[in-house]
């Protein structure tokens, strides 16, 4: 297997991503804006200067004064992105940025930190922040109707790390992972949400996927002289089952993330001071690898919806496009 | 192959700049700064954790390495140093002296708190949430949760009979060459006016990066810092050269706000002022600055801090 990547430096911010239907077709919230661009166009710029997304740059604007919590999705069958911001939640065509229409439920707050929608596009969960004390705040969740309005908060859903949000179809039923520990909170957004916790020990970090058949989350310790160790976990109707910890060989891995349909994990690793893409198999045996290298600096792997052997890093200035090509005597993608 | 790096920097003949990082809570914060300064080839210099990967957060099985870390943290000097963690008042009951019925006069607390701190989640858990000033101590503040606090102070510390437990910060308690600028990474840490004042003190010529409301999590201060068009390696080697230019604090501050969340305030202290800007309830930007010694006003109709 061979891991191919091409990585452009933008010009801005680059905050989050998000992918249309269309194979490279993407949306990109950098600095303040929403901008719709194809990825064969941020790649064929060769100039040496960073690139500049949104006019006179790359792409085409379709919204503005974006801040970082203004949540927003993509709604899979109509691509129109869902955008909550200053408590209003509007639905943006996807080619020219027009509000298709808005919605202004009672009770969300200005303030959201990520949003998933439900197998129907009815609903959607969004990560918001409860003030605990005059000194403490945390991420809690609510889910929003979209056709009546309503909100419905979950306050025993909360955290201070990044949450992962998924629809776990089988379970009809959102997952809420926290990228700290490994735990895990699943709520239907009408009842009473049930936590599982994540491993024993000290993590570095956590992701969480949606395989059709479930969830799968994969935990990785915390950095140590013995190396970076894997430990992925299967969520069930009423328990996760953990498996045996894996090792992964080389250099400090900082984030392992598993493909939605094959036994494969995306890590990042880091060696201080440059970083590397590995495909590691589910006993850690690394399938291929290829640099990042500086001043390229990821944060963030994300396998790509639309196109299964493409894989994108997203880093403050840097976004890569990461493709899998196998070779003849490697059946792994099949 | 990765194409990005064309034209890498030659950092031959680079001055080498070096850095140190407690970190008492969630990681992200410090590992993302750790990350980018390592990859601008940077060192660091934190005892004892300098050579991992990842920052340790120092809670668990981290806190006797942790203690030990802080007290060689103390004759270590760096251009940069980061603090990441919980940070407030010294106990939750301080709100008591600033509440009338159960409304919490914000702008009194902001400006008038005597005692504040970082601290990690044993402390957080234990004495932050149950202590008093009359019996810092109680039943629920139990020995497990004591062995293992860890409470660093940005003010003035506490008389032992009120706080009887260590203060020590040991950028604040020992005798340090000046750095470049500090990162503190959590709620408040720039709203308590004698927190900021404190640490301006310390180091009067330091850019010191800050919270000026409460946050969900630390990495949204690393972000918006990273996100700011002036933050670039040039910054991190002489932030001075760059903030002593007229305007270019008002920028860096508008720029830090452009990427931080609309719902939180985000600034920073440079030489005896602090810079900040935010967005009231309605979404209306605002920006300020003031002598870190002035008070802050809490505007309870539009929630604005000018």
């Amino acid at each position: 297997m061979i891991l191919d990547v091409n990585a452009v430096r933008l010009e801005g911010a680059l905050h989050e991503l998000g992918e249309l239907r269309d194979p490279g077709h993407l949306i990109l919230h950098v600095d303040q804006s929403l901008v719709a661009v194809a990825w064969t166009d941020l790649r064929k710029s060769f100039t040496k200067a960073p690139v500049p997304v949104g006019p006179p740059g790359k792409g085409r604007v379709l919204a503005t004064r974006i801040a970082v919590d203004d949540a927003w999705t993509i709604v899979p069958t109509s691509q129109e992105i869902l955008l909550a911001r200053l408590g209003t939640i509007s639905f943006l065509d996807s080619t020219h940025g027009r509000a298709v229409r808005t919605i202004k439920p009672n009770g969300l707050r200005n303030g959201t930190f990520g949003a998933a929608l439900d197998g129907d596009a009815l609903r959607a969960l969004f990560i918001v922040s409860r003030d605990v004390s005059m000194d403490f705040a945390e991420y809690t969740v609510a889910a929003v109707d979209l056709t009546a309005g309503t909100l419905v908060p979950q306050t025993r859903i909360h955290g201070n790390a990044d949450f992962e949000l998924l629809w776990d179809e089988p379970s009809r039923s959102w997952v809420i992972g926290s990228t700290h520990t490994g735990s895990l909170w699943r709520w239907d957004g009408v009842g009473e949400a049930v936590k599982f916790d994540g491993p024993a020990g000290t993590l570095q970090g956590a992701t969480f996927v949606a395989d059709g058949e479930g969830v799968v989350i994969s935990a990785l310790t915390e950095d140590s002289p013995r190396g970076s160790h894997l430990i992925t976990g299967r969520l069930g109707p009423d328990r996760v089952t953990w498996a045996e910890p894996v090792t992964l060989p080389g250099t400090s891995v900082i984030l392992a993330r598993r493909h939605p349909k094959r036994p494969l994990w995306a890590c990042l690793a880091f060696d201080g001071a440059a970083q590397q893409i590995r495909i590691c198999d589910a006993a850690g045996k690394v399938q291929a690898v290829a640099a990042v290298r500086p001043p390229g600096l990821l944060k963030n792997l994300r396998w790509s919806t639309s196109s299964p052997d493409r894989l994108w890093g997203l880093g403050v200035r840097t976004l890569a496009a990461a493709t899998l090509i196998e070779s003849a005597d490697n059946t792994l993608l099949k | 192959m990765a194409k990005v790096g064309r034209d890498v920097d030659n950092t031959i003949a680079k001055t080498p700049i070096t850095f140190a990082m407690i970190e008492l809570a969630e990681s992200p914060d410090c590992n993302d700064r750790k990350r980018q300064w390592m990859n601008y080839g940077f060192k660091d210099v934190t005892p004892k954790f300098a050579g991992r990967a990842t920052v340790p957060s120092l809670n668990d099985s981290n806190v006797i390495d942790g203690r030990d870390m802080l007290t060689q943290m103390a004759s270590v000097d760096a251009d940069w140093y980061m603090l990441s963690g919980h940070h407030g008042a010294l106990y939750e009951s301080d709100y008591n002296t600033f509440t009338t019925g159960t409304q919490i006069d914000f702008t009194t607390l902001m400006n008038d708190q005597d005692f504040c701190g970082f601290f990690n989640e044993a402390y957080h858990s234990g004495r932050w949430e149950h202590s008093d000033r009359v019996n810092p101590t109680p039943a629920a503040v139990t020995a497990k949760l004591q062995a293992n606090e860890i409470y660093l102070r940005t003010s003035p510390a506490a008389a032992s009979s009120i706080a009887p437990f260590s203060q020590t910060n040991p950028w604040l308690d020992a005798t340090h060459i000046a750095p470049k600028g500090i990162i503190i990474s959590a709620c408040n840490t720039l709203i308590y006016k004698i927190a900021r004042t404190t640490w301006s003190a310390a180091f009067p010529n330091a850019v010191i990066f800050g919270a000026v409301s409460r946050i969900n999590q630390g990495v949204q201060i690393t972000n918006a810092i990273a996100a700011a068009k002036m933050t670039d390696e040039t910054f991190w080697r002489d932030p001075q050269a760059i903030l002593d230019q007229p305007g270019n604090s008002e920028e860096l501050s508008k720029q830090l706000t452009a990427g931080f969340p609309r719902s939180h305030i985000i600034g920073f202290v440079y030489k005896q002022k602090l810079f900040w800007s935010g967005f009231d309830n309605k979404g209306r930007w605002y920006s300020h600055s003031k002598a870190v010694g002035d008070p802050l006003i809490f505007d309870l109709t539009t929630d604005e801090i000018s």
